[in-house]
């Protein structure tokens, strides 16, 4: 859009208009408002003095994987954020469809396989384990939009019950055919091969095969939202749901159609997970939603509704996923991770509100 | 009725329809830019005191599932760093594999290759040792 | 007379990033009269106000209460040293009682814990008989009509002893009896020596009701005067800073045949009740009436997003089932609602997407995808024939004024080429240059032969553009009138009808 080098001299020239007062405001809330970003500069700078290692190609490619693996779910989830909602049974949906593609692609000679009889593992059998995984996925995301515009229920509330009920059906499943609850493992070659496959090498660390997927999921989300009818009137419900109505959008559909995506979503992001980790067990997934709203409200989705962009919610992925490199690699506890986690998304939360009131 | 006519509309009027306005999950916030600004502030400071603590001590845990053979101690590694490779475990009748990601065995940790980047849990694998039942009962332990 | 000066407000000065809401401004209320405060949309009335309660924190300026500098950080202040202020929006408590709406945040108490409810309830009913109000105290809020709450409103600020007391636009939701009462009212807190400052955009009222009058355009003071020496229209030229000649444009449209049969409408949640009319190809019908009569209802019975319990509505012959806002549409209809920020316009997204949001069939390409280029041609093509005000398309629309929100929804529904245009209060929060061009573009709608269907409060906006008005009173049509030659005397009576 804009040249940013003009943008740039732009606000260099306001700033130079601006008295003594306001210059002290105009920092205090540069500062504020990009605290995050500044908070993520300060570790990549503190990380890279300490961990010469951080800065290379290598860390650069494991970075790129990372975010590959979080973005779906944030693609999903943000939808629901734009509608003014949110998912909070994004991580356990993704927890099951990772079990059922598990079990679907277990190796076919693996001695604890859980179902004996399921075909050999082709590329075609994959695509099937996919399609299901979606469908399951898509099936909760259903449930959620039919409650949540029907019953005009908070998202909190529906999407709550959702969380519980798909954990129940994780815990129900992992104890199919004796299976007792142990982790699903002996996955496939074909099914690893097919989502965590060398795309190509980045210095000495290989690019799996699921960063393009990501980047196709990017591609028809970028499209969805900004080209079709329904993402018109997704933004619309979100910005006013009553002059939506009046509008002659139909709201119903438009918030199942949303949820139902999301949980398409989260669908892959299981598929995905499952190689990822090497096993899944009945904890996989646990938590994924807050990754994924953290990172759509630092990108820019916000509370408020009706606002948010394809683009921020990939710079919100990179910017927590940089943070936690950086603190993984200089080796903080993953008991603090948590309480940093809480605190960024209220600090993001914060933010968000920050510039929402300063805006009126 | 000349004068009955109403003939400007108020800008308050506008102003007070401004409050009901859709603001989504907003719509009840009532809170100064200051508190906010506060809030933000104690959440980096946060954060940022809780990584220096943790920076004192900092690493990862590797912890050794044995699977009934002797104890082994869990060991505490930076991240990128390779495992000290401990002492192998023993277990009557069996003979130690090798450590293992998964409790069933199937994911091998290549002591050369694999680095630590996360806490981990270490599964013993074992196989029964078959010349120690041909010919009979050999303590393996020490 | 030489009254003393109470509340004196002082070179007022308020700057928000990008416009001076206030400059310099002055204003000197005397004890014993009733101060009237006009500006257009924007002059900065309700800044001012802000400013006096705190709710601003003024950049320069002084104010002074009977001679002592002042600077209140909140209206709890403000109301504890005298100031108070009866809303227009009225802020309470709804679920509790009369009494507990009084003395919210300040019971009187017996030693110090439990609520002396006997002394509230005999404070509460002192202050109503010295007032007149026929209100019973134990009474829940929610159940008295809107011109009560605002009795108990005006009770709270005089149970404060209040020295000063603004009243911001009291009689947009009164009848004219209840006016009656409100001057009453007014008239005896004026006796007692209060100083009243009245903010209306009604002549009438304050001719009747003001001793003096400030003037305020632009943010800025342009003239304060004794009421008797102004006439109404200087009021009008001080406001606009130029004269007025025309409020409406010339009627040129020609109704012809009957296209649009409502019939029996009856509502299955309101109060609506055998509404029946006619409305004819290339025709403006009104429909007057009180606040709560069914105009706004009938309109949205019609399009589909109010429940009707039995009713038939036929265009062109055509029988409209009109379910939900989606069939409307298809079937020709369009409504400009009342509210236009509550359920008109899309506040953080830009004026194109406001614009194509209802027609966005239009712009389909290969059944999914929304072409960027003809949505921009439509958008372009309506910012320029309603001559709207923006920098770009991609502006964001609660960034522009009320009238220019209102053409960006009109030309949104223009685009869903209906045949008959539901407006509800169409020229509401607009000023005057914008509503000419509102009115303008009715009469061109009219004359391209589309029926326009208009509800209206401002009487005088439905006899200078409507053919026929028909008047709704308790869910009820009352009556039908022809515009041309009818009084405001007769519409009132028929809309009192069923009350």
């Amino acid at each position: 859009m804009t040249n940013p080098l003009k943008k740039v001299k732009q606000i260099g020239a306001d700033y130079k208009q601006l008295d003594e007062k306001d210059k002290k405001q105009f920092w205090v809330d540069g500062i504020l408002n990009n605290a995050l970003y500044i908070l993520m500069a300060l570790f990549v700078v503190y990380t890279a003095s300490v961990k010469p290692n951080f800065l290379t190609l290598g860390s650069f490619a494991n970075l790129i994987t990372q975010v590959a693996a979080y973005l779906p779910m944030a693609l999903g989830i943000a939808g629901c954020i734009v509608l003014t909602g949110t998912d909070l049974s994004a991580g356990r949906v993704a927890g099951l469809t990772a079990a059922v593609a598990g079990v679907l692609l277990q190796k076919t000679d693996f001695a604890n396989k859980m179902f004996q009889n399921l075909p050999e593992v082709t590329i075609g059998w994959i695509l099937v384990a996919l399609l299901t995984v979606i469908a399951i996925g898509a099936f909760v995301g259903l449930v959620n939009g039919f409650f949540v515009a029907k019953f005009s229920l908070h998202p909190f509330i529906v999407t709550l019950s959702t969380q519980l009920i798909t954990y129940g059906i994780i815990l129900w499943f992992f104890g199919l055919n004796g299976n007792n609850g142990q982790p699903i493992s002996g996955l496939d070659k074909a099914y690893k091969d097919f989502v965590g496959g060398e795309l190509f090498r980045l210095g000495n660390v290989a690019i799996p095969m699921y960063v393009l997927y990501a980047a196709i999921l990017v591609l028809v989300m970028w499209f969805i939202w900004n080209k079709t009818a329904f993402g018109k009137n997704m933004f619309a419900v979100g910005s006013n749901a009553e002059a939506a109505k009046v509008s002659g959008v139909n709201v119903f559909w438009t918030t199942v159609l949303v949820h139902t995506l999301a949980g398409a979503m989260y669908g892959y992001a299981g598929f995905v997970e499952g190689v990822r980790s090497g096993s899944v067990a009945a904890s996989t997934g646990l938590n994924a939603e807050c990754d994924a709203i953290a990172a759509c409200v630092i990108g820019g989705v916000s509370f408020v509704g009706g606002t948010g962009s394809i683009s921020g919610i990939i710079l919100g992925v990179f910017v927590l996923r940089i943070i936690f490199v950086a603190l993984t690699m200089l080796g903080v506890d993953s008991s603090s991770l948590y309480i940093i986690k809480g605190a960024i998304i209220l600090c993001a939360c914060a933010l968000d509100m920050r510039k929402y009131l300063v805006k009126k | 009725m000349e004068d009955n006519k109403t003939v400007i509309t108020d800008d308050t009027q506008a102003e007070d329809k401004k409050q009901r306005e859709f603001r989504g999950l907003y719509k009840n916030v009532k809170i100064s830019v200051k508190t906010l600004d506060f809030i933000i502030v104690i959440c980096i400071v946060v954060i940022v005191v809780l990584v220096a603590l943790d920076l004192r001590n900092p690493g990862f845990t590797i912890t050794f599932d044995s699977k009934g053979g002797t104890d082994v101690v869990p060991q505490n590694q930076m991240y990128g760093e390779m495992l000290e490779v401990p002492q192998p475990p023993t277990r009557e009748g069996y003979v130690f594999t090798g450590w293992y990601l998964d409790h069933v065995c199937e994911e091998l940790w290549e002591e050369d290759v694999d680095v630590i980047e996360c806490d981990i849990t270490l599964y013993a694998g074992w196989k029964e040792d078959d010349c120690a039942v041909d010919s009979g009962r050999v303590d393996t332990a020490k | 007379m030489a009254k003393d000066v109470l509340l004196k407000m002082e070179g007022i000065t308020k700057a928000f990033p990008g416009v001076k809401a206030l400059d310099n401004v002055s204003l000197e209320v005397k004890a014993g009269t009733v101060h009237a405060l006009m500006g257009e949309n924007g002059a900065g009335k309700s800044t001012l106000m802000k400013c006096l309660f705190g709710i601003y924190a003024k950049d320069n300026g002084h104010i002074y209460l009977e001679g002592k500098e002042i600077d209140f950080k909140s209206s709890k202040e403000a109301l504890d040293n005298g100031v108070a202020m009866v809303h227009q929006e009225l802020n309470q408590a709804l679920k509790r009682n009369v009494m507990d709406n009084i003395w919210l945040g300040r019971y009187p108490t017996i030693a110090g814990i439990a609520v002396n409810e006997r002394k509230m309830r005999e404070d509460t009913e002192a202050i109503f008989k010295e007032l007149q109000i026929d209100v019973d105290v134990h009474r829940v809020m929610s159940t008295m009509p809107v011109s009560q709450r605002q009795m108990v409103e005006i009770a709270k600020a005089v149970s404060y002893n209040s020295k000063v007391i603004v009243f911001d636009e009291p009689t947009s939701s009164l009848t004219e009896e209840e006016v009656e009462h409100l001057f009453d009212i007014i008239n005896m807190l004026r006796d007692k020596g209060v100083g009243i400052i009245y903010i209306s955009h009604k002549m009438a009222e304050i001719k009747r009701i003001s001793d003096e009058i400030t003037i305020m355009r632009d943010g800025q003071w342009v003239a304060t005067r004794p009421a008797a020496e102004l006439e109404m229209n200087d009021i009008i030229r001080l406001m606009v800073g130029r004269e007025l000649t025309n409020q409406f444009p010339p009627k040129t449209n020609k109704p012809g045949e009957v296209t649009l049969k409502v019939e029996n409408l009856t509502g299955q949640y309101n109060q609506l009740k055998d509404v029946s009319f006619e409305a004819h190809k290339g025709e403006v019908l009104g429909i007057a009436g009180l606040d709560s009569s069914g105009r706004t209802e009938t309109l949205e019975s019609i399009f589909g997003i109010r429940t009707r319990k039995s009713g038939t509505i036929t265009l062109d012959g055509k029988k409209c089932l009109n379910r939900n806002a989606g069939e409307s549409i298809k079937n020709g209809f369009a409504l400009l609602t009342e509210e236009r920020r509550a359920t008109g316009i899309f506040g953080v997204l830009s004026i194109k997407d406001n614009t194509v949001i209802s027609s966005l069939k239009r712009h389909k390409r290969f059944g999914v995808y929304l072409s960027e280029k003809s949505q921009r041609e439509d958008t372009q093509y309506y910012i320029d024939a309603m001559r709207t005000k923006t920098p770009s398309q991609d502006t964001k629309i609660r960034s522009l004024s009320g009238g220019n929100q209102q053409k960006v929804i009109i030309g949104r529904w223009l685009l869903t080429e209906p045949e008959v245009l539901l407006l509800d209060e169409p020229t509401r929060g607009i000023d005057v240059g914008a509503k000419y061009e509102i009115y303008q573009l009715i009469l061109d709608l009219a004359n391209k032969g589309k029926t326009v269907l208009m509800v209206s409060s401002e009487m005088p906006e439905l006899l200078g553009v409507c053919d026929r008005i028909v008047v709704m009173s308790g869910g009820r049509v009352a009556g039908e009138v022809d515009a041309r030659n009818t009084t405001q005397e007769e519409i009132m009576t028929l809309a009192a009808k069923y009350v």
